[in-house]
C-alpha cells in the first residue's frame, strides 16, 4: 500500500465534517440568540455564556490534546504527534483568547469592569501566555527535530502547571473576597449550551484535520528543501 | 554516588567563576536594590501603602533580578564552546542541571539575603521576630524559581530572542510560586493581612516538589543532539 | 444587549479568520508542493 499523499487538499469527509460543523454552529448561535428566553437574573448578557462557555471547553480541550501528543512525541518521537499538537495549540491560542474577549464583554455589562481578577478567568489568561511561549518556541526553533521536543517540553510542563495555578489564585482570590455565587441553569438553557459545546467540538475537530493536513504539507516542504 | 561527584564539581566551578569575576554579582545585587527604590518613587511617598505592599515589591525585585542571573546560567559554557562541551564527558547530564539548580539557588539566596533587610528599611517592613520563618518562606520560593529558571535557561539556550523567551516561559509558570511566596510573608509579618500561612507553606512545597522531579526527570531531553 | 450582538459577531469572525488563513496556507503549500516535486498527491518524500 502506498503511503498516504502529502496534499493538503480536503478529503471528502472532511467536506462533510466541515458542512455539518457549520450547520450545527449556526443553529446553536440561532437557537442561543433569538429562541431561547433571556435569563430571569441577568437578562440579555447571559447569551453570551453560550458561547463563552463552549470556547472555555474547546480551549482546555486543545490544550489536552496538545498536552497528550507531547508526552506522545517525547515517548515514540513520531513526528505526526508533534504536528498534532502544533496544530491543536494554535487553535488553543484563538478559541483562549475568544474566551477572555467573551468573558470581558460578559462582565462589562454583570459587574461594570471589564476584568474581573476571577480565579478562572485569570487561569485562562495564564494559560493563553503560557501557550503563546509554546508557539513562540516553535516559530524561534528552525531545526524541526529541536523544535518538536523543545516545544513538547513547553507542552507538558505548562500543562501541568494550569491546576497549581488555578489553586493558587482561588485560594488568593477567596482570601480578600467572598465567594461568587455560582453559576446555575435551567434544564431549558442547559441544552442549548450542549448544543453550542458540541457545535465547538466539531468546529475543533475540523479544523484540528485541517491545520493537521497543512503541517503534513509543510512539513513535506521542509524535509524537501533540506534534502535539495 | 558518580553523580554527586558531577553536580559537585560543576557547582564548584561555576562557583569558583563567580567568586573570581565579583563584578557580576555586585551589579546583580545594587540592581536588585534599584527595583526597589523605583517602587517607592513610583507608588509615591504613602508609608503605610508601601508598609502593605511590601512583600510583593520585594518579590518583583527577586524575580526580575533572578531572570538575570538565570539567563547567564549557562554562560561559562557558552564561552567554552557550548553545552554540547559539557556532554562529552561520560556520565549523568542530569548532574548538569543539579549542579546549576544549585548555584541558581546560592547566588539568589546571598542576593536576598541582602535585599530583604534593604526592603525592611525602605519599606518599613516588621521583620523583627519573624526572621527564621520569613528566611524558610524564602527559600522555598526561591528554590521553586531555580527549577523553573535553570529548566529554562537550558532550552532557551540555542533558542533565537532568548533573552525574552526565557522571562515568556518561565513567569506564567511562577505564577504560584509568587503568590505563595508574597501571600505567606505577608501573612506572617502584616498583622491585618489575613489567610493562613501554612496553607501557602504546603502549595510551595508541592510545588518545589512536583517540579524537581519534573524538570530532573525531563533534563536530558533538553540535552540531546 | 449590544454586547450579545459583540460577542458573537467576535466568535463568528474569529472562526472564519482561522479557516480563511488555514485555505490560504494550504493553497500556498500546495503550489509550492506542485512546483518542487513529483506532484502535489505524491506521496511523502522520506519516510514517516
Amino acid at each position: 500500500m502506498s503511503e498516504p499523499s502529502v496534499s493538503p487538499r480536503l478529503r471528502g469527509w472532511h467536506r462533510i465534517l466541515g458542512l455539518v460543523a457549520l450547520v450545527t454552529t449556526v443553529s446553536g448561535s440561532v437557537v442561543a440568540l433569538f429562541l431561547v428566553p433571556p435569563d430571569a437574573l441577568q437578562g440579555q448578557v447571559e447569551r453570551l455564556l453560550y458561547v463563552h462557555v463552549p470556547a472555555a471547553w474547546l480551549a482546555f480541550l486543545a490544550f489536552f490534546v496538545v498536552f497528550v501528543m507531547s508526552v506522545l512525541y517525547l515517548i515514540q518521537r513520531d513526528p505526526r504527534w508533534d504536528m498534532v499538537a502544533a496544530s491543536s495549540a494554535e487553535i488553543g491560542v484563538l478559541f483562549t483568547a475568544l474566551t477572555l474577549a467573551l468573558g470581558s464583554l460578559w462582565g462589562k455589562p454583570t459587574w461594570g469592569v471589564w476584568w474581573t481578577w476571577d480565579p478562572r478567568i485569570t487561569t485562562t489568561a495564564i494559560l493563553l501566555v503560557i501557550y503563546v511561549g509554546y508557539l513562540a518556541v516553535r516559530s524561534f526553533a528552525e531545526d524541526p527535530e529541536r523544535r518538536a521536543r523543545w516545544s513538547a517540553v513547553v507542552g507538558i510542563v505548562g500543562f501541568a502547571d494550569v491546576p497549581i495555578v488555578y489553586l493558587s489564585v482561588t485560594w488568593w482570590r477567596s482570601l480578600h473576597q467572598p465567594p461568587s455565587s455560582p453559576m446555575s441553569m435551567a434544564p431549558a438553557f442547559v441544552w442549548t449550551l450542549m448544543l453550542n459545546v458540541l457545535a465547538f467540538t466539531l468546529v475543533y475537530w475540523y479544523l484540528l484535520l485541517r491545520r493537521y493536513r497543512v503541517a503534513v504539507a509543510e512539513r513535506e516542504l521542509e524535509d524537501r528543501a533540506a534534502e535539495g | 554516588m558518580e553523580m554527586w561527584l558531577r553536580t559537585w564539581a560543576i557547582l564548584w566551578k561555576d562557583i569558583l567563576i563567580e567568586v573570581r569575576t565579583k563584578g557580576t554579582f555586585n551589579a546583580m545585587a545594587f540592581f536588585a536594590a534599584l527595583i526597589l527604590f523605583i517602587f517607592s518613587f513610583a507608588i509615591g511617598p504613602d508609608f503605610e501603602l508601601l508598609r502593605r505592599i511590601a512583600a510583593g515589591l520585594l518579590w518583583v525585585g527577586i524575580t526580575f533580578t533572578g531572570l538575570l542571573a538565570l539567563a547567564r546560567t549557562y554562560h561559562s559554557e557558552e564561552l567554552a564552546g557550548g553545552l554540547e562541551a559539557l556532554l562529552l564527558y561520560p556520565g549523568e547530564p542530569r548532574a548538569i542541571f543539579l549542579g546549576k539548580l544549585i548555584g541558581n539557588l546560592m547566588v539568589l539566596l546571598v542576593v536576598e539575603a541582602i535585599l530583604y533587610p534593604v526592603a525592611a528599611v525602605l519599606f518599613h517592613m516588621q521583620l523583627a521576630g519573624h526572621v527564621l520563618p520569613v528566611a524558610g518562606i524564602a527559600v522555598l520560593g526561591t528554590f521553586g524559581f531555580s527549577v523553573i529558571g535553570t529548566f529554562y535557561s537550558a532550552l532557551t539556550l540555542h533558542l533565537r530572542a532568548r533573552e525574552v523567551m526565557l522571562p515568556l516561559l518561565v513567569l506564567p509558570l511562577l505564577v504560584p510560586v509568587i503568590l505563595g511566596a508574597v501571600s505567606a510573608t505577608a501573612a506572617l509579618i502584616d498583622p491585618s493581612a489575613r489567610g493562613g500561612v501554612g496553607g501557602w507553606v504546603r502549595l510551595l512545597i508541592a510545588f518545589d516538589v512536583l517540579y524537581f522531579v519534573v524538570c530532573t526527570w525531563t533534563f536530558p531531553v533538553l540535552l540531546e543532539r | 444587549m449590544s454586547y450579545v450582538w459583540a460577542g458573537y459577531a467576535l466568535t463568528w469572525i474569529a472562526m472564519a479568520w482561522f479557516v480563511w488563513r488555514l485555505e490560504r496556507r494550504a493553497r500556498d503549500a500546495a503550489r509550492r508542493l506542485q512546483r518542487t516535486g513529483p506532484g502535489v498527491d505524491a506521496p511523502a518524500a522520506s519516510p514517516r
